[in-house]
């Protein structure tokens, strides 16, 4: 009787990330270099507050193009019978003349930089905008993901219960990436994109935040359920290294990390035979996401539903009761 | 010597023959979907290959046995070293080969005749179709555990209740989109829910709470989910397939009649005395007319002339649908599930279980 094991942490030589600046700049590096986390890679000039305006049609301009302006001066004026009808400056800034009837005041740009964030290998130089690094890295694969690419430091989250509470954030999470080994109802999910979380790093959460308003990797899946206890040790030897939120493939990439052995990633997930003794995850209700020990191989077996299927029996790691499970309903822990 | 494998997004279906036996096989590459990569397809053959105890291609990745593929996505274009071993078919195309309309329902995709689309279920919908209280967090979450772990089974009551529901909705949802609904009177059903079911009534009940038809309806079951391997065979290699056992054909459930209303119904069996019986507005009535059996069947509507059939037993039967369709559930949640539980125990769900 087989199993597939779930492996969650992998080595992996060859990550491949792309920095890009949010708008064409100048690059100052080039392929083959090797760069550090506090490296700057490029930079660009950035206006942070920009205000588009429509004038009155008839008005007449009071600024020119490029002008520096104040706030609240008079940008437009319309003469009227009565009062004019005026458009001001809604902060200090310089005019940019789009048309007749539209203008817009942008503040004065300032200085982007784009950082590193990771030790790597620049592997391809991009138009002005974009640099693409090779590292090796230790991955942590999810199931389910949402959101963007993103770094930012790993802060390991505990608060003794299995379920994330909004008060458990604070403005300390600021740029963090929030690991938290249980479950993380929406509400936190919010109140960690008002504090200005990166990202987080979660056990499970609910269905609802398929439009999650912040970048998330989930380890296990849906609904209350825990991280397993290896994976809980190991996210947090990680606390305070700088790591990079991977949506698209679900992972949590942390480069760099050289000390510890990791198996190679893989593309399936491999089989072995069920033995007594083996710790195993559940993957159904109403144990999902629980840690159990084989107890005993039993074979096929007519369930509760009806279904038969091949059988095991299992130790539940909280409460220490025995269940039997279809073996097809568990994943075994590496 | 052949082999051919419907590569799903759950399971990689299998039929082996070796030019004396067939033998079926079921795996998966994972426990979440299974990547459509021309990789994952080699590997599959290779699990086959073990699992068979059949060579089927050699080290170089050249074929010994001759291999066609079935693929509902087309494959992405990963290199694979060596040549490529088999021949691909779109699964559409395969499905809609057979003569009858195949319905194959699986849990990333839906598809009936030619026709395919992605699974999307809608969890408030998925709730009504079950016969206790639950909330929307639940089915949400059930249904996308489900999507990860694409290859578990519902050893419990509730879950496969769940399960059942979500197969009731995805088929409506899907259905709504066909034309000329009324235009079969053979359909064979298959797929996940229908192959893990553990009663055959179960499955039935599923398709008729789903499905629009005209009056008569037979039903086969592909007990054995193997309606795409034999597809691709009958395609490609007709003699072959016309060798294949009855075993793993789909099999002939039974007939389902469905008007709107009361009625009267006379089975005759051709013993001393026909069978009167009154299947009233609303309910369900299945007659357990065993394989190779036949009866005549009339059927008097109340104000109506009376129509004969001749029926052929089946399975389960054959059944009589007085419920009005599309089926429309009270809203009263206690109303409901009692109408529910009615219609389950009135076709019996503790019908015959399935060997898996």
């Amino acid at each position: 009787m087989e199993a597939f094991v779930k492996r969650k942490v992998f080595y992996n030589k060859h990550i491949f990330l792309e920095k890009t600046l949010p708008k064409e700049g100048e690059l100052l590096v080039k392929v083959g270099d090797m760069v550090r986390p506090f490296d700057i890679l490029g930079y660009t000039y950035l206006s942070l507050n920009s205000k588009d305006l429509k004038l009155p049609a008839g008005s007449k301009l009071q600024v020119s193009d490029g002008e520096a302006v104040a706030f609240d001066q008079v940008l437009s004026r319309k003469k009227k019978f009565l009062k004019n009808e005026e458009i001001r400056a809604p902060f200090s800034g310089v005019v940019q003349i789009k048309s007749n009837s539209a203008l817009a005041v942008h503040t004065p740009a300032e200085k982007f930089n784009l950082v590193s964030g990771i030790e790597a290998r620049v592997v391809k130089v991009l138009d002005k905008l974009s640099v693409l690094l090779e590292t090796d890295a230790v991955v942590v694969s999810g199931v389910w993901a949402c959101g963007v690419e993103c770094v930012g430091e790993i802060k390991i989250l505990e608060n003794g219960a299995e379920t994330l509470k909004t008060k458990d954030l604070s403005a300390d999470d600021l740029g963090k990436i929030l690991v938290y080994f249980g479950y993380v109802p929406e509400p936190v999910l919010q109140k960690a994109k008002t504090v200005g979380v990166v990202g987080v790093v979660c056990g499970s959460v609910e269905m609802s935040q398929h439009s999650c308003p912040i970048n998330v990797i989930v380890t296990e899946g849906f609904g209350p359920a825990l991280m397993p206890k290896g994976l809980r040790s190991f996210l947090t030897s990680l606390s305070v290294r700088t790591a990079v939120i991977s949506p698209e493939r679900r992972r949590l990439i942390i480069p760099g990390l050289r000390d510890g052995v990791f198996p190679e990633e893989e593309t399936n997930p491999h089989s072995c035979e069920i033995k007594p003794g083996m710790t195993v995850q559940i993957l159904v209700w109403p144990y999902f996401g629980q840690e159990a020990e084989v107890v005993e191989i039993i074979g096929p077996y007519a369930f509760e539903s009806g279904i038969r299927a091949d059988a095991i029996s299992v130790k539940l790691s909280g409460s220490g009761e025995v269940v039997k499970i279809a073996a097809v309903n568990v994943l075994i822990l590496d | 010597m052949i082999a051919s494998l419907d590569f799903g997004s759950s399971l990689t279906k299998a039929l082996v023959f070796d030019g004396s036996e067939f033998r079926i096989f079921k795996f998966s590459l994972s426990y979440s979907p299974q990547q459509f990569s021309r990789k994952n397809v080699l590997e599959s053959i290779r699990i086959l290959q073990s699992l068979s105890g059949c060579q089927l291609i050699d080290s170089g990745n050249r074929p010994l046995y001759k291999i066609y593929v079935s693929t509902a996505l087309p494959l992405s274009e990963e290199s694979v070293e060596g040549t490529q071993p088999y021949q691909t078919l779109s699964s559409s195309k395969v499905l809609s080969s057979w003569e009858l309309p195949v319905l194959d329902y699986g849990y990333q995709f839906i598809r009936f005749r030619d026709r395919v689309s992605v699974q999307n279920f809608d969890a408030s919908q998925v709730l009504r179709w079950l016969p206790f209280k639950s909330t929307l967090a639940e089915i949400e979450n059930y249904v996308d555990n489900r999507k990860i772990y694409s290859n578990v089974l519902p050893i419990f009551p509730r879950d496969l209740y769940i399960e059942q529901a979500m197969a009731r909705e995805s088929i409506i949802q899907f259905m709504r989109g066909q034309n000329s609904l009324d235009s079969f009177a053979e359909i064979v059903i298959s797929g996940s829910i229908f192959g893990t079911n553990p009663f055959l009534s179960q499955s039935l009940l599923i398709l008729l709470d789903s499905i629009s038809f005209a009056e008569k309806l037979d039903v086969y079951l592909d007990a054995q989910s193997c309606v795409a391997v034999l597809g691709l065979l009958k395609l490609v290699e007709p003699e072959v397939y016309d060798e294949v056992p009855g075993f793993l054909r789909p099999k002939f459930l039974g007939t389902v009649l469905r008007f709107n209303g009361d009625a009267q119904v006379t089975i005759d069996l051709g013993l001393e005395k026909p069978l009167d019986v009154s299947v009233g507005s609303g309910s369900l009535f299945l007659f357990p007319l065993r394989a190779g059996e036949t009866a005549d069947v009339g059927v008097v509507l109340t104000g109506r002339k009376e129509k004969r059939f001749k029926i052929c037993g089946g399975e389960l039967g054959f059944l009589i649908d007085c419920r009005s369709f599309p089926l429309v559930l009270p809203t009263d949640a206690q109303r409901r599930i009692g109408l529910l539980k009615e219609w389950e125990k009135s076709i019996g769900a503790t019908g015959r279980i399935h060997e898996i």
